[in-house]
Formats: C-alpha cells, sequence, structure tokens
C-alpha cells in the first residue's frame, strides 16, 4: 500500500463520520415522508452496491 | 427505534455466518441491504399508522419483490473486471439525491412560531379537588399557551419539541404542574405549505386534602431544557416567559 493511500484511506473515513453524525444529529428534524423515501433509498443503494460487487468479485 | 436495535443482533449473527460459509463479501452487502428494507417498511408501517389491510398489502409485496429479485440474482453474471458505468451511475445518481434530500430538508425544512399565552386561567380548572378515595383522577388538563407554526416549506416539517417548566403560585409556595400529553402528537409535523395551532396543555394540581385552604394566584412559564425540567419549582429558574393570572 502506497503512503498517499493511507491519508486516502483516512481522509474518507473522517468524511463517513462526518456524514454518519450529521444524519444522527439532524435525523429529529425531518419529517416521516422524508425518512422512509431516504430508508428505502439507502436499502437501493446498499443493493445496487452489492450488485456490483458480485460482478466484480466472480 | 427498538425494532432497529432487536433486528441488529440477528443481522450481525447472519453477516457472520454467511461470511464464514460463503468467504463472499458481496453477500454481507446483500444482508445488509435485506436488513435495511426491512427496517425501512417497519418504519413505514409504524410511524404512518397503517391499517390492517394496508400492512397486508405491504407484507405481499415485499414478498413479491423479493422473489423477483431472488429470481434475477439466479441468472448467471459474466464477470466484469470493474464496476459497469451503469451501475456506478446508479449509485453516484442515488447517493447524490439521498445527500440532497437530506441537507435540503434539514437547511430549509424550518418552521416559524408564534406563541399566544393564555390571558387568565380558570381556577377551578387548575385546582381540582381529588382526595383520595375518589380512585381516578378525574380532570382534564388546561391549555396554557397556544403555539401556532407556519410551514412554508415544500415538504412536512416535525415540530420541534419545546421544553418549558410551568409553575402555579399559591399564597403559600409554587407547585410544579406536569404538561399533558395527547397521543394524537406522538408525530406532530406541519404539512407542506400549511399553518398549525398546536395547544400547550398542563395537569391542574390535585388537592387531597378537602379542608385544605389553597389560594392560587398566577402560572409562570418558564424556558427550560429537557435535562433541567423537572428541576423543582423553587430553585432559581430566572424570569418566567409568561404569567397567566387565575382568576
Amino acid at each position: 500500500m502506497d503512503l498517499e493511500q493511507i491519508f486516502y484511506t483516512v481522509a474518507a473515513l473522517f468524511t463517513l463520520a462526518a456524514i454518519i453524525y450529521f444524519a444522527w444529529e439532524y435525523l429529529e428534524v425531518l419529517p416521516r415522508v422524508t425518512k422512509a423515501f431516504l430508508l428505502f433509498t439507502l436499502s437501493l443503494f446498499i443493493f445496487i452496491g452489492a450488485s456490483a460487487l458480485r460482478e466484480v468479485e466472480r | 427505534m427498538v425494532v432497529f436495535w432487536l433486528l441488529l443482533v440477528p443481522l450481525i449473527i447472519v453477516e457472520l455466518v454467511v461470511y464464514l460459509k460463503s468467504k463472499k463479501f458481496y453477500w454481507l452487502i446483500y444482508a445488509l441491504a435485506i436488513f435495511t428494507y426491512v427496517i425501512s417498511v417497519c418504519y413505514t408501517v409504524d410511524v404512518f399508522d397503517l391499517g390492517k389491510n394496508a400492512v397486508i398489502l405491504v407484507l405481499l409485496a415485499s414478498a413479491a419483490l423479493m422473489f423477483i429479485v431472488g429470481r434475477q440474482l439466479g441468472k448467471k453474471v459474466k464477470p466484469q473486471k470493474r464496476v459497469r458505468p451503469c451501475a456506478r451511475n446508479a449509485l453516484i445518481a442515488l447517493g447524490a439525491v439521498l445527500i440532497i434530500v437530506f441537507v435540503v430538508s434539514v437547511v430549509f425544512g424550518k418552521l416559524e412560531r408564534t406563541i399566544l399565552p393564555e390571558t387568565s386561567v380558570d381556577v377551578d380548572k387548575i385546582l381540582v379537588d381529588n382526595p383520595k378515595d375518589q380512585g381516578p383522577y378525574p380532570a382534564s388538563s388546561v391549555t396554557i399557551m397556544r403555539m401556532t407554526y407556519t410551514n412554508t416549506f415544500i415538504l412536512p416539517v416535525p415540530v420541534k419539541q419545546e421544553y418549558y417548566k410551568v409553575c402555579l403560585v399559591t399564597e403559600s409556595g409554587a407547585v410544579q404542574l406536569s404538561q399533558s400529553y395527547a397521543a394524537e402528537d406522538r408525530f406532530n409535523e406541519v404539512a407542506a405549505r400549511s399553518t398549525k395551532t398546536v395547544e400547550y396543555k398542563v395537569m391542574p394540581n390535585q388537592v387531597y386534602d378537602p379542608t385544605a385552604v389553597i389560594t392560587p394566584k398566577e402560572v409562570l412559564v418558564y424556558a427550560t431544557s429537557q435535562e433541567k425540567q423537572w428541576e423543582p419549582c423553587d430553585a432559581d429558574a430566572g424570569a418566567p416567559l409568561y404569567t397567566i393570572p387565575v382568576v
């Protein structure tokens, strides 16, 4: 692993932590319909990601 | 949230078993997608108070969806060296939709609030005789403030819970009054581009001793926080927001 890849990985982890923290803090200000929409969209996002990974890993 | 934590432990166990048996990482992601979908369905059924027929329809539709997805996954797939552009673009588009909807709702989904306290409170409603042998508490709650929320956003916006400490001041001291919650306020939201008035109610003070003479003077409303809302009325809470005379 190159040195810059370590820093890129740490940057990605910080970004992920920022997104998770933002979502956790501001989730309560969202209406129910938005939260339901986000949940279904997230499940679709994860499913497409799994399908893409499946094609690559085979 | 309870369902989320209840399903999280089985999810972790399933993920471990699936990975140990298959040694394929994408199986874990599929399991996570199923878990997220189940949470979505449970959340939708719960917060929108779906009726019996609607719940049955949702469950049958989910079963059909999973069956169709299973059949599609059963088909052979050509191995790829890289993620296909259409899958990559779909992921980017969905990710952008998630982030944009979230951020726009947080930034622009705000309510304008106007508070109108009652001009006075009826003494017979704020002080109720309830000798212990009469059984359950008979009195109804008392409105002390009306809060009008205006939503100019294109989506519903939830009403942020504000914490108040309400004290009934009598000649002998101050007594804290509990807020009365209505079941329909469980998911308090203002519909898109509309106005809603919410009544802030408190439970009256019970008088167990019918011979006691209590002379209420006024009701004081203090702004407080969730942590401090149960501090006694004798504690220094600063100047009250509103002073409502008892007549």
